[in-house]
Formats: structure tokens, sequence, C-alpha cells
């Protein structure tokens, strides 16, 4: 009787000890597969607040999505934006984790120094000079995140950049005069939806690209951030989005600006147009209100 | 019988010029007619933009400035049939080259203009600006390849 009691004991703890076990495989999975959702999701959220990455879409010629292809016109010539689809021969997908950050964060691409100490910049038509700003964790989001896009073959084209401008060597210097980098360091004087209202324009959504005038050499103009360019991308003109009231966009009230960003239809009821268009409806469509106002906040004030 | 001549090649040039400068006052009117057609469509959206971004109590007019576009966009083909280049228009040429597509393009407008009216009738918010978004996608749409680029646009 005894030993039966015994033998049964025993059953009851192989029993017990194997749920256990299947218990921890199983909420070590779940737990995994929570974060790596959770990741993914933070990651998509930063994507569409960079405006989609919607440059490395060639739309106007039916390009696939981030495949790359397309035309950017600049005073010193035409760069093709790349692909930046997961494909192993033509895409990133051979890239790691801090390739990509190295590429966000320096403007610089993966591989072999390609002379002496030299690395392969890029032209700063890729705004690494705003996203530099974005901060770690978002960038590895925004990573796990690519890798899930399809993968599309597709290779890069060459730019087409005249000499002496289209030496990437230039770039060493160029970025010494232009280029800071470092991530976004939070303004403790300003408000919380004010910072976030920074970190989303200067880094993410890198508004200052487009809406900045820049000097003889393709630098930002920084004493003149978001004061509008004639020279914007593709030939157009990026308007002057400061909060002047003549000149600027300081008559619009500030639920005209979220609802713009939201919508894409500004005060007269005309749709946002050309590269604006397209950071609308492929980023900043999706972002929450909270963060639309966020950017309201800040472009109502930048100072 | 040389004063006859000269009499008849004034009248000539009298008629040209009479009937050039009609042309002209034609083609004038015809841009002026599109222009106000435009503008409308885009006031129907602005008065709609206010409705919703402010969330003023007119949800109920949205049908009425959605038929007011759906009616609009019916006209923009006979509007625009008429080739005008030249003078204060912001026409692109591709208009009368690609004839086909720009009247899809203003058809779209006019489907989406429809389904907005059906909804306003009964969607939610989020449905109305689900909808108001897809009919600002086609006049984007349309003004990205029949619009002249802002540099190349007359000043008004």
């Amino acid at each position: 009787m005894e030993s039966a009691i015994k033998t049964g004991r025993y059953f009851l703890l192989i029993i017990w000890r194997y749920f256990l076990v299947v218990a921890a495989c199983w909420l070590s999975i779940s737990i995994t597969l929570a974060a790596d959702k959770q990741l993914l999701k933070q990651g998509e959220a930063v994507f569409r607040a960079t405006g989609g990455c919607s440059c490395h879409t060639d739309i106007k010629n039916g390009g696939q999505r981030l495949a790359g292809g397309r035309s950017l016109m600049t005073p010193f010539g035409t760069v093709f934006s790349t692909n930046i689809t997961p494909d192993k021969i033509t895409g990133i997908g051979n890239w790691q984790a801090d390739d990509f950050i190295k590429a966000m964060r320096m403007g610089v691409g993966p591989g072999e120094k390609q002379f002496f100490f030299f690395q392969k910049h890029y032209f700063p038509v890729f705004p690494y000079t705003s996203f530099t700003r974005i901060r770690a964790s978002d960038l590895r989001a925004l990573w796990q995140y690519l890798k899930t896009v399809p993968p599309v073959n597709s290779l890069n084209k060459p730019v087409e950049i005249p000499p002496p401008f289209g030496w990437r060597i230039n770039l060493i210097f160029w970025n010494w005069l232009n280029f800071t980098s470092g991530e976004f360091k939070t303004n403790p004087a300003k408000s919380e939806i004010w910072n976030r209202g920074a970190y989303l324009v200067r880094a993410l959504a890198h508004c200052e690209e487009c809406h900045s005038p820049r000097n003889m050499m393709g630098g930002i103009q920084h004493d003149k951030l978001f004061m509008g360019s004639k020279e914007g991308p593709e030939g157009e003109s990026a308007p002057n989005i400061t909060p002047h009231k003549t000149t600027g966009i300081g008559m619009w009230e500030r639920s005209d600006l979220t609802w713009f960003l939201k919508s894409g239809l500004k005060l007269d009821g005309d749709f946002a147009e050309g590269v604006m268009s397209e950071v609308i409806v492929e980023g900043y469509q999706y972002l929450p209100d909270s963060d639309l106002e966020a950017i309201t906040e800040y472009i109502s004030s930048p100072q | 019988m040389k004063k006859n001549s000269l009499v008849i090649i004034t009248m000539m040039l009298v008629i040209g010029f009479y009937n050039s400068s009609l042309f002209a006052q034609q083609d004038s009117a015809f841009l002026g007619y599109r222009q106000s057609l435009m503008k409308s469509l885009g006031s129907q959206m602005g008065a709609i933009g206010h409705i919703l971004k402010s969330g003023l109590p007119l949800k109920q007019n949205i049908a009425s400035h959605a038929q007011i576009i759906t009616l609009n966009s019916k006209l923009l083909p006979a509007a625009f049939e008429k080739k005008i280049t030249a003078g204060r228009t912001d026409a692109r040429p591709a208009i009368w080259q690609q004839w086909s597509q720009f009247k899809s393009a203003a058809m779209a407008t006019q489907r989406e203009g429809q389904k907005l009216m059906e909804i306003a009738g009964s969607g939610s918010t989020n449905e109305f600006f689900a909808q108001m978004k897809n009919v600002g996608m086609t006049c984007s749409a349309c003004h990205k390849g029949f619009r002249k680029p802002k540099p190349e646009r007359f000043k008004r």
C-alpha cells in the first residue's frame, strides 16, 4: 500500500515538473513574442514618423515599395534613392543592426574601407544629418521593422553627380563643416510635449532637410532653420514653416497644422503637393494625435 | 479697282482681328470658369475640413458639400474640353494629350464624392474622415499629372 502511494507521488512529482518546464517554456516564448511584437509596433511608428521613408519608393514611375531608384535632383547632380528592402543581394538584407545604426547616425555605409581610412560615405541627400538625432532604441526598432517588409530585387543606380562634387572623399570635409552627429537631447527648460515635438520634427520627420535654405555647399543654414527653401526636393520649393505671421505659418491655428499633417488638406481645401503629400500619405497621417499635437507645439515656437 | 482691293483687305484684317480678339476673350472666359469650378471644389473640401477638425455641430451639412463636389467634378470634362495652354492657366498640356486619363481622374473624384455623400448620412466621424481623405487623394492624383508645378503657375 505504502509503495503504491510512493509510486503515485513519484508520478505526480514527474507530471508537476513536466508541467513546470512546459509552463516556463510557454511563458518565455510568449514574453519573447510579445516583446518582438512590441518592438515591431515601435518600429512601424518610427517608420511612419520619418514620412514612411517615401523617398525610397519611386512612386512616380510605379516602383516597388522601398526598392529605391527614385531620382532626387540636387543643385550638384542627381542621386537615386537606394533599395532598403531586406533583399540579400540588392537591398540591406545582409546588413547587421549596427551597420544600419552607423548609416543612420554617421551617413557611412557598411563594408570594407575603400581608400586607406576612407569609408563609403553617403551623399547628404540621405538625411543622416537629421537621423543622427534618432534615439538608439528607435533605430533598433526601425531596423526590426525594415526587416519585415517584402524583399525586392532591384539594383541601386549609381549617382549622377559630376566631379569634383561626385567624389565621395569630399564628404569627409563636407561632414566636418556641415554635420554634427549625436542623439537628440531634451531641453529641460521646455515641456514634455515640446520636447517630443522637437524630437519628431528634428530627428524623425527631418523637416529641416526640405524646409531650410542651404549654403553653397548644400549644408543646412542653421540660422535660417525652417525658413523655406527654393531648392527643395525634386526641384520643388518648400515653404517657410516658421511661426512668422506674414512669411511663415503664423496665421495658421494650431488645429489647422494638426489637421494638415493628418489629412493633407490645406486651409483653402487644396491637398498637399509633391513630396509633402507623399510623407503625409505614407507616414504622418498614421501618427497618433498626441504626436501631431507635439509637432504643432514645437513648430509653433521652436525657440 | 485698287481702291476696292484695299477696302477688301482692310475689311478682312478687321474681321480677322475681331475674331481673334473674340476667341481670346472666350478663352479667358473659359479659364475663369474652370478656375471658379476648381475653387468651388476646394472650398467644399475646406468646409468639410472645418466641420471635422473643429467638431462643429454641422455634420449634417457634409452630405451637401459632398454632393456639390460630386456635381462639380462631373462638370470638369466639359469645362476642360477646349485646349487652352496659354494665358492665366495652371493646366498642363498633358490634360489633352492624356484626355481619357484626365476624364477618369475627374470621374474618380465624382465617385469618391458620391461615397462621401452616402457615408455622411450614417457614418461615424472616423468614416467621414477616411472617406474625405479618399476624395482628397483623387484631387491630389489629378493635380500631380495635370496641374503645373508651383514655380510655373501664374501669380494670382
